[in-house]
Formats: structure tokens, sequence, C-alpha cells
């Protein structure tokens, strides 16, 4: 293994060096004020952890590429059990995925730290060394994550970017929304991550191991229980595979925003935005994916928990991008395609397009992150206003924010030839592939195509409110763009939008990714296990009809949008309306914790306060009162105990007499 | 010889005075005097059935008096001792008014 | 070198070395008590590492308890009564728990605690005593002796010290616990008393539970063995789930909590109610597991009933204390259930859960002290963005709040993790998934209140009293002083320490629970 040393070694220090970190600067932060960390300081550490992150992701990315590398890389027990049970331990795993991804990560990261600098720094901030704690420590679990050897490790991680999530978020927490948003964002996800712990146990108890890798990893026995057919706690083995896939799905959806539990997300672009480029694109959201792709194995296995994937991912792309129609805020508009994106993810997933839905992670987190950070730009050129009617014909103020915007919504949008085209594409083959086996799968992958056009649409109309027309305010005459820090990152990731999507452009005959994370065996797995197709042949009608829908609704929405006035916003009817209000749900989550829970516990305490400690309080009172009642025989006239005590000794002496038989 | 029995019920008679009074009166200086009426009825039995005895019984009942009568003195010292506290007290010497040990 | 006396020893010298102080100069008594407080600390420190090795649990291998010491003491109805204590991987943690606790809770008073100084530092000295005699005690008329010795203390604290309603809580906790304690007695004593063949020579529990285990259980008063062994159980789970405390017997720990003062209220929570879990361990649990697990349906429904329905209560709270103390009865609930589930990793989750629930709710507590301290209000409508003023406060509360939510790296989770991953593989439980399932979901309940309580009180505008008070009450709000500071961040390194390297303390624990777990069959 001394061949793989330095491999290891890297793929250790990838998330250890963001965590310590992170740690440091908040030991920093406890000293007192005058040598403690200034912004400065923390700002450099974040930064340059997350760098050093960045160039080991890149070598153990190369390594693995070059070697084919597979293996867990470290493994420490966490804790030691006794006798046959297994020990819980902790492990990096080094894969294709996982390089892949944490190269991702690490350069979003990195670029949203050096956007950080202009966005956050220049404000008179208070709390950066805060801020970049955090943002050390999100970087740092998400590597960790992304890295994890087996389920448990995964779930300890996914929960602390959960964690990081809430600071964040709620950084700016003088603002009531910003407190409310992370409050929530933490509660959502936390609902979901429930059902995800439940199905840790459920894998411990029915599996007895949490290990990813490996001939006693869990995917085999869950194999090997299934063809032995045994009872697994209490049920069959089918079912228990289905209910432990469906459980961990619980927490993907938490995280992931899927429907229904997708309403943290909006709410959470009250954090500031590379914040926002950073969950969205690479880390918080990114990782219920990841954990999808990364126990595949294990949905192979159940046609029924890929089925529920598909359709809750087709069904959350058209939800959430009709959403995003009418939203005004820029952020929010990009929160709704966020949604809508990973819906295709898992669409992929789902038809067990295993590339696809990887390719589509990469893609998206290059060009959602370069969307983020430009709105960014146009946020702070505006001095804080989101609102794309306030906007309006900034192409000519921000040119580099401009074009790097476009670059991103053409991808956004599905046009060939930007990343997101053949990403999208790739995981509608899969849906549209399986459907021949699986006539179900066809609901979900009409979903994914009309939410094409809707896309296109809402994208365009983004573009159109916010860079084209006359500008509608004296803000937007006047706006500027930024310095080096801003250009950086948005020119990279604006490259990356335009040229990531070759890598496994299929209808061109490049399949580098699928080579890459060695697919075909994933591939393999879901058709042994849930009947699917081997492979996926490319069908040029389909590419071209994505093509033509997406330019459609592009066209579209730019159209109506150019040069449109405050009027339109007020166009719509009920349908507006619904959609304004997001189809209610948020109400129903807000009712639902509220009015139901909240009431429920306020009956509860009256419950407990009444009848539970009245009966408690009842006991005392009764002694109390029976005793009060006793006591008034107490009346401090001698006489009257000298008379009870003689009638007391005449009835002694008379009832022993007449037991005793004196009479 | 007088028979026993008149002694006892002479005793029932001084006892029931005694107690009589004890459960009636108010003032504390009768009733204390009742209560040594009453000590006197047990004495007299006492003494009455150490002679109904005679030598069997020895000297023990003659002993128990003189026991109870120096107790009864010392309860009446005790006891006029109290009086006179309550009687600073409250300038009565009726049991009636001192209430402290009610509820 | 008879370390345990020690320990139980070295507290009550400084109480009287408190009281003594205090003579000279009533300033003198709080840093006695303190420094008096870290010798049982240092000694328990000590002890956990040079002479302790981990054991197999006391009771069931009384060959293999550490430390023991075994003075004959007198003899009644035919019993020896003997002096006997002795730790192992149960009570250790426990002992440790307790001593760093009490030396914790002893520095947060300095601020809070200004009237008769000496007495309460001594009160709390005492008090120390008397929890580590019962968690080292091995003669039950020993344990019984502490056991009772705890609600003196406690007593008078929460009734000279505490907030307006001190007299009703102190007579409340007092009344239901010794109420409790007495039905307990009886448990004790019909087992005793009814151990035929051989008999026991001596009232140590060791030798009861060998009794029992070998079937010498015999019926008394009219009833079979068996009925007989059910109703000593059912005294003693009554008796000691009082204490835990298990809805529904729970009504005096909110009161208790309330009225008394910040750091009676941290040795109450930390320390107090692992009595009632302890003993629950050791005498139910492990004295009687054939009937524990006949019982483990009604057993862990009570213990999940106790999860949601503690966390459901403590949403409708609005005090801070209320908030806290209604949630440790939802964090004990799901010890009841990790013993119930006779596996592993169950039965030391729960163990584990004692002391980390201990560490976690002494903090909360601390700093619901800290902010009332500079506040003066626990109502969460009352305060608002305290984060502005007091940014180290703010910061331990959330840390606090996610310790209390089980996140990982804080010693909650893996406590949690091992009673869920225990209790679903458990074999006692029927249906045991569904079960440990529905107890889980007090995850999500504890992270709604304590989000929205931190929410309204930690972040927003500043602003302290009622929002539509004309005046601002928040003037004089500072950040915790150093006192205050002190102690919340040794607790919290602590948590820290056990959720990131969780062997630290489980590594003795699962030695002792482990041979628990196996008396039931069945079970990973």
């Amino acid at each position: 293994m001394s061949e793989t040393a330095l491999v290891e070694t890297a793929a250790v220090l990838i998330p250890t060096v963001p965590l310590a970190a992170f740690a440091v600067i908040l030991l920093g932060a406890l000293l007192p004020k005058e040598r403690g960390f200034g912004g400065t300081t923390s700002t450099v550490a974040a930064i340059a952890s997350v760098a050093a992150s960045l160039v080991l992701s890149a070598l153990v990315f190369f390594e693995t590429w070059t070697r084919e590398l597979d293996f867990v890389a470290v493994q420490a027990v966490w804790v030691d059990a006794i006798g046959d049970l297994p020990d819980l331990t902790v492990g990096i795993l080094v894969d294709p995925l996982s390089a892949l991804m944490a190269l991702i990560v690490s350069v979003v990261a990195f670029l949203v730290l050096v956007f950080s600098k202009y966005y956050m720094n220049d404000e008179g901030e208070t709390g950066l060394p805060r801020y970049y704690a955090a943002l050390a420590l999100f970087s740092g679990s998400m590597l960790a994550f992304v890295f994890s050897s087996n389920l448990l490790m995964a779930f300890i991680f996914f929960e602390l970017v959960g964690l990081c999530s809430y600071l964040l978020i709620g950084f700016w927490y003088d603002r009531p929304s910003a407190a409310s948003a992370a409050k929530k964002a933490f509660l959502v996800t936390r609902f979901g991550d429930y059902f995800f712990l439940v199905g840790v146990a459920a894998v411990f108890a029915g599996f007895g191991t949490f290990a990813f890798h490996g001939d006693d990893s869990l995917f085999v026995a869950a194999q090997s229980a299934l063809e032995a057919d045994e009872t697994v706690l209490g049920v069959s083995a089918q079912t228990a595979v289905t209910v432990v896939a469906l459980l961990i799905l619980g927490g993907v959806i938490g995280k992931s925003a899927q429907f229904p539990l997708h309403t943290w997300l909006p709410d959470a672009m009250e954090g500031p935005t590379p914040v926002s480029a950073l969950i969205h694109a690479a880390t918080m959201v990114a990782a219920g994916v990841y954990l999808v792709a990364r126990t595949f194995e294990l949905y192979a296995l159940s046609p029924t928990a890929l089925l529920v994937v598909a359709f809750v991912g087709g069904f959350t792309a058209l939800f959430a991008a009709t959403m995003a129609l009418v939203m005004d805020d820029i952020k929010q508009v990009l929160a709704y395609s966020t949604i809508s994106q990973y819906g295709y993810m898992m669409l992929a997933l789902g038809a067990g397009g295993y590339t696809a839905a990887v390719f589509h992670l990469m893609n998206h987190a290059f060009f959602k992150a370069l969307l983020f950070l430009g709105a960014g730009s146009v946020i702070i050129a505006l001095h804080h206003k989101q609102d794309m009617w306030e906007m309006g014909g900034l192409r000519r103020r921000m040119p580099v924010t401009y074009w790097t915007f476009l670059a991103g919504s053409l991808a956004l949008a599905g046009i060939a030839p930007f990343s997101g085209y053949w990403s999208k594409d790739e995981a509608l083959l899969a849906a549209f592939r399986n459907a021949a086996n699986e006539p179900l799968l066809y609901i979900p992958f009409a979903l994914g195509m009309v939410a094409v056009v809707v896309t296109g649409f809402y994208t365009f109309r983004m573009v159109a409110l916010t860079f084209h027309g006359e500008p509608r305010t004296d803000a937007a005459r006047d706006a500027s763009e930024g310095g080096i820090s801003v250009y950086v990152p948005l020119g990279v990731l604006g490259v990356l939008a335009v040229v990531a999507g070759f890598v496994n452009a299929a209808p061109l005959g490049i399949h580098a990714l699928a080579d890459f994370l060695g697919a075909s065996a994933f591939y393999e797995a879901a058709a042994a296990g849930a009947g699917y197709v081997d492979g996926f042949e490319v069908s040029y009608a389909l590419s071209v009809a994505a093509l033509v829908l997406a330019v459609a609704g592009s066209a579209a929405g730019f159209k109506l949008y150019v040069g449109a006035d405050e009027p339109l916003k007020t166009r719509g009817g009920a349908t507006t309306r619904v959609l304004e209000k997001k189809y209610y749900l948020d109400h129903f989550q807000v009712w639902l914790a509220e009015d139901v829970t909240y009431r429920f516990s306020k009956l509860l305490n009256m419950f407990d306060l009444d009848i539970v400690d009245g009966v408690v309080n009842g006991t005392s009172r009764v002694s109390l009162g029976s005793g009060d009642a006793i006591r008034r025989m107490q009346t401090g006239v001698v006489a009257h105990y000298a008379a009870i005590i003689i009638l007391g000794t005449v009835a002694l002496v008379f009832i022993v007499g007449l037991v005793g038989g004196w009479f | 010889m007088v028979p026993t029995s008149y002694y006892v019920f002479l005793s029932a008679f001084i006892f029931a005075i005694g107690l009589y009074g004890v459960l009636t009166r108010e003032n504390a200086v009768v009733i204390l005097m009742c209560v040594e009426l009453m000590l006197n009825a047990g004495n007299l039995n006492l003494i009455a059935f150490a002679a109904h005895h005679g030598e069997a019984a020895g000297i023990a009942g003659q002993t128990f008096v003189l026991f109870v009568l120096a107790i009864a003195a010392a309860e009446v010292a005790v006891g006029l001792g109290v009086l006179v506290l309550v009687y600073r007290r409250y300038g009565t010497v009726n049991i009636r008014k001192p209430s402290y040990m009610r509820w | 070198m008879r370390w345990i006396t020690l320990l139980v020893v070295l507290p009550l010298v400084a109480a009287a070395a408190t009281l003594v102080a205090s003579k000279f100069d009533r300033e003198y008594a709080k840093y006695v008590a303190f420094v008096g407080s870290l010798l049982p600390l240092g000694v328990s420190v000590y002890v956990w590492q040079v002479p302790f090795d981990r054991a197999a649990n006391a009771l069931t291998h009384p060959d293999e308890a550490q430390l023991v010491e075994r003075v004959p003491w007198f003899e009644i109805a035919g019993y020896e009564v003997e002096y006997f204590v002795a730790l192992d991987g149960v009570s250790m943690p426990l002992v440790l728990l307790t001593t760093l606790l009490v030396s914790a809770a002893i520095m947060s008073a300095w601020n809070a605690i200004d009237d008769a100084q000496a007495s309460f530092y001594a009160l709390v000295l005492f008090l120390e005593a008397a929890l580590i005699g019962v968690f080292v005690a091995l003669d039950f008329f020993l344990f019984y002796v502490f056991w009772e010795a705890v609600l003196i203390p406690m007593y008078f604290l929460i009734a000279v010290w505490g907030g307006p309603r001190r007299k009703y809580a102190a007579m409340k906790f007092f009344v239901y616990t010794n109420v409790a304690s007495l039905i307990m007695f009886i448990g004790v004593v019909a087992l005793y008393f009814n151990i035929g063949g051989p008999g026991v020579a001596d009232l140590s529990m060791p030798s009861l539970t060998q009794a029992i285990a070998e079937g010498h259980l015999t019926g008394a008063f009219g009833l079979s063995a068996d009925a007989l062994r059910l109703a000593a159980f059912a005294a003693l789970f009554i008796g000691f789930a009082v204490k835990v405390p298990v809805v529904p017997f729970h009504t005096w720990l909110p009161d208790a909590h309330v009225e008394a003062p910040t750091p009676v209220s941290v040795i109450l929570a930390g320390v107090l109610l692992k009595m009632g879990t302890y003993a629950l361990l050791r005498f139910n649990f492990t004295m009687l597991p054939e009937t524990a697990a006949a019982l483990a349906a009604p057993i862990a429904l009570v213990g999940v009933v106790s999860v949601i329905y503690g966390a459901l209560l403590a949403m409708a709270q609005t005090d801070l204390k209320r908030i806290v103390a209604y949630s440790s009865i939802s964090s004990m609930g799901y010890v009841v259930v990790g013993l119930v589930a006779y596996t592993q990793y169950a039965v030391g989750g729960a163990t584990f859960q004692m002391v980390s629930h201990g560490l976690i709710s002494g903090l909360m507590f601390m700093v619901v002290g800290v902010v009332y301290h500079e506040t003066h209000t626990r109502e969460v409508g009352e305060i608002s963005g305290l984060a502005h003023r007091a940014p180290l406060v703010a910061g331990v509360f959330v840390a606090a709040a996610f310790a209390y939510m089980g996140l990982p790296g804080m010693s909650g989770f893996p406590a949690e993790l091992f009673v869920f991953m225990g209790g679903m593989a458990s074999a006692t439980i029927p249906y045991a998934p569904v079960v440990v399932a529905a107890a889980m979901f007090g995850i999500v309940l504890v992270a709604g209140y304590l989000l929205f309580a931190m929410q309204r009180t930690l972040f927003g505008e500043f602003r302290v009293g009622r929002a539509d008070a004309a005046t601002d009450g928040g003037e004089g709000v500072t950040d915790a002083s150093l006192s205050e500071a002190v102690p919340m961040l040794v607790l919290l390194a602590a948590i820290l320490a056990l959720g990131i390297q969780p062997d630290i303390a489980y590594d003795m624990i699962e030695a002792s629970t482990a041979s628990v777990a196996e008396l039931v069959e069945g079970g990973v």
C-alpha cells in the first residue's frame, strides 16, 4: 500500500485542514478582543485551508483517475465494541465518486471563499471570524461526508453540514427573518434526518454493518439477505431493504430540498449570498443527492425505492420550476431552480442513471455557484437590492457579470453546448430508456420534459429582467462591478459552465465520466436488482426534443419579459396567486407546526398541570383536608380532653370486658 | 370490721366528685383541687385493698400511697406554679382563656 | 489506600472547612468550598486513571468489582450489615460526573448566591458526599442511608435559596421522592426476606443478585415466587421512576427546577435524576431481568411516552428553566427505552446517556442561570437579541442546545445513537423497530422547541422586558463573567470530548453493561 500512501495522507488532510481551520478560528475568537483574531486573520485562515484542500483534492482526483483507485484509505475505530458486535468505525473512502465530488466541493468552496472576501469583508462586518469559521466547518464537514466510508460517518457529517447551514443562514441574526429561516432550515432538514437516523439504526440492527465498501459492506449484506430470503427485523428482506432505502431517502429529501421538505431552501436565501452559492452548489443540498449516489447499490436492490426516488425527483423538478416562474427576488428564482435541478438528479438516480446524476451534480455545482455569485455581484452593485423589478439594463454596467451569468443561464436552461444540456439530456434519457421496462417511469419522465420548458422560461425571464431592457431604478443606473475577487471566481466558473458538459457528451460519443466512475457496474446492479437496462443507448430524437423545448421556453421567457415593466407582474390571476403562495405548502407546514403541534402541546400542558399534577396536589390536599378536619377536636379546653380520655377509658374497659367475657 | 366494699364505694364516690369537678369547673384552682380528690380516691382504694389482703400483700399498698402523696405534692407545686404564670399572663385562672394549644 | 472512602469523606471535610473558614470572613466560603470540591474531583479522576480498571458489572461479577472496601458494621435480624463500597463501569462515570458537576456548580454559584453562603456551600458539599455514596454503595442498607441522605440537603437548598414558590416546590420534592423511597424500600426488603435455600447472610446487593439469579426467591404473603417478584419489581420501578422521573411521576421536577437556585438545578438535573436510572439499572434490570423482559412492552411504552410527552410539554413552556426541565424528562425517557431493550449498545447507550445528559442539562441550566442573572427574567417572550450583548452566553447556549438535540460531535449523539441502534435490535421489546422509531421522534421535537427558544431569546433586536414595555430593562446586561464562563466552557469541553471520542467513558461502561444485556436471551 505504500504507493498509495500519498493519496491516503492527502485524502485524510482534505477534510481535516478546513476542520482544523475552524477550530483555530473558534479558539482565536475566545481570546480577549485585543489578542483575538480579527476578520483578516480568519479570512486568510479559512481561504488558505480550503485552498490546501483544493490542491490535495486535485491530487487525489488525478491519482484516482490515472491509477483507478478504489479503496478505503484509512479506517479508525470510533467505538470499540466488545464481543462479536461490530465496532463503529470512521474511514476515508477513496473512489472515483468521492474523488470527483471532493474536487467539485473544494473548487466551489474555494471560489466562494474568495468571493466572500469581496462580498462580506467590505461592509464593516463584525462577525467575520464567525462567518469564516462556519464556512471552514461547512467545507470540512462536507468533504468528510464525501469521503465517508460508512453510513454512520456519513450521517454524522450530514448532520454537521446541517448545523453549518443553520449558523450561516442565520448569520445576520439580528434580522428576525434570518433567524427564522435558519431555524426553519435546520428543523425541516432535521425532520428528514429523523428518517435517516431511523434508517441508520435499522441498518445496524438489520444488517450489522455500515460499510460502503468491501466484502462486508451493507450492500453485500443486504444482497445476501435477499438471496437467502432471510427475515430482517421481523419482515422479509425485500421489505426491509425497501424500507431502509426509503428511510435514508427521508434524509435526502430534507437536505436536497425535495418535495415536500423543500420549503426551507427558499427561506435560506436570508443568508449571505456566497453562503447560498455554497449551500446550493456544492455542500448541503448536494449532500442529499450524493448520498443516494453513494448508496445506489442499496437502492438498486429495491425497484420500489428506485421508483419512489424517480417520482420524487420528477415531480419536484416540475413543481419547483413552476414556482420559480413568479418570483421577483433574483435569489428566490435561483433557489427554486436549485430545487428543480436536484429533482432532475433524483429522477436520474431513480431511473438508474448513475452517471447522469453525478454528471448533473457536477455541472449544476459549477453553473449554480456561478449564478449565485453573479447574483451576489449584482446585489452588491445595487446595495443589497434583490428585487429584479428594481434592476434592468445591467449588462452594460456589469459586462463580466453579465457574460458569465449568461453562460450560467444557458447551462441552467439546458441549451447546447452549455454544460447543463448534456447532463439533463442524459437524465431524461435514463428515464426514457428504463420506462420501456417500467412503464410507470413515463410519468416522472414526462414531468421532467415539461420542466425543461419551464426552466428555460424562468431562466431567461430572470436574465431579461436583470440585465436587459432599461434600468428601472437609479441604483441600477449607477451599478458597478467589483475587482479581482469577483472576476476570478466568475471567470473560472463561467469557463466551467461552458466546457464541463463535454466530459460526458453522450450524443457526441464521449463517455469519459461514465468510464471514470465505472458506471457500468452500477447499471448492472440496477439491472440485476430492479430489472433496469444495463446501459443507455443514445436517443438523438430525445436530445433534439429536449433542446427544442429548452430553446422554446427560453425564447418565450426572454421575449415576454425583455423591457417589461411593473404591470406584467400583476397580470396573473388565481394561478399566479397559488404559485406566489408556493402552493400553500409553507402555510400548511406552519399550520402543522404552530396550529397543530404547538396547540396540542399547550393542551397537553393543561392536561399535565390540571390532571397529572392535579392528582399529585390532590393527594396532598386530601391529606391536608382530613388533617384539618380532625384537628378541630383540639379545642384547647382541657376539660374536653379529659372528657375524651375518660370516655375512651370507659369504652376500652367496656370493650375489653365484653371481649374478655366479664359480663 | 367495715367490709372492704364500703371503702371501694366511698373511693368511687370521691373519684366521681373529683372527675365531675375537673370536667365542669373553669377555675384552675378548683380543678387542681378536684384532681387532688381523684388522687386521694385512688389512695383510698390502695389502702383499702392493702388492708383487705393483709399480711399476704405486705406493705406494697401503703408504699404506693406514700409515693402517690409525694407525687401529688410535687404536682400541686408545679400546677400552682403554672397557674401563677397563667394568672400573670392572662389576669385570670380561667382555663378556657389560654387557647394557644388550640388549632 | 481507601480511595472510595476518601471520595465520600473529602466533601464532608470540605463542608466543615467551609463553615469554619466563613467564621473568619464570609467571602472565604466560596473559595474554600470550590477548592474543597476540587479535591474529590481530583481524587475521582486519579482513581479513574490509575487504580481503576475496566471491569464487568459489580453485581453480576462481584469478584471483578474495583477498589472494594468491605467492613462489617452491625447485625440486624440475622443479616450482616456492612460498609461495602466498590466501583465498576456503571458507577465510575457517574462518580466522575458528580464530582465534576459539583465543582462546576459551586463556581457558578459565586455570582448567583449571596445569602448565607457558607451554609449553602456546606450543604452542596454534603450533597456531593451523599451522591457519591449512592453510586458506590453495594450494601443495600448503606445504599438506602445515602439515598435518603441526599434528600436532606436538597430540601434545604431549594427551600432556603429558591425562588418565590420555594416552600411548595421543596415540600413537593421531598414528600414525593420520600414516599417513592418507602415504596422502593418495601420492594427490596420483600426480596431480601424471601430468599429461601441457603439464604443471604448479608444485605449486600451482589449476594441478593446472585441468590435471585440462582432461583432462591420464594413466595410469601400468599403470593407465589413469580407474583412476589412481580410485586417487588413494580414497587422498585415506581420507587425509582419518581426519581428519574418517568411520566406520569414527573410533576415534582419542573417545580423543583424552576424554584431551585441555578447551581442546585445543575446538580438536580445533572446528578439527582441519574440516581433513579442508576438504581433502575442496578435493581430492576440487573436483579430481576426476567421480570423486566416480561414487562418490556409496558416499560418501553412508558419510556416512549416520557420522551414524546416531555418534549411536547417542553414545547408549551415559556420559562426557559421549565423548558429544560421538561426536556430532561424527555431525555431520561431514552434511558428507560435503552435499559429495557437489553442489548449491549442499548444498555451501554442508556448508561452513557446518563453521563451525557448530566453534562448537557447541567450546562443548559448554567446558561439559563446566567441569562437570568443578567436579565432577571427567564420568560422566552421577554428577552430578545441576547447575542448582541452577550455573545459568549449566546454561543454556549447554541452549543448546549445543539448538544441537547444530539448533534454529532457532542456527547448526546453517541448516547442516543447507541440507544437507537441497540433498541432496534432488541429482542425484548415487541415490534422494537417501530417502538424505537417512535421514541426517536423526540429528536425532531427537541430541535423544534430549542430552536424556537433560541430564535426568540438570542436573535433579533436586543430587548429585555415585555415587547410593549416603555422602558428597556436591559441596560446592565453584559456577557458572562469569568466565574460563570469557566464552568460552562469546562462542561462544554467535556461534552465535546465525549462526543468526539465516546470511548473515553463508553469503554468502561460497556464492560459493565454487557453482562447486564446478556442476562436476557437474544438481541445483538
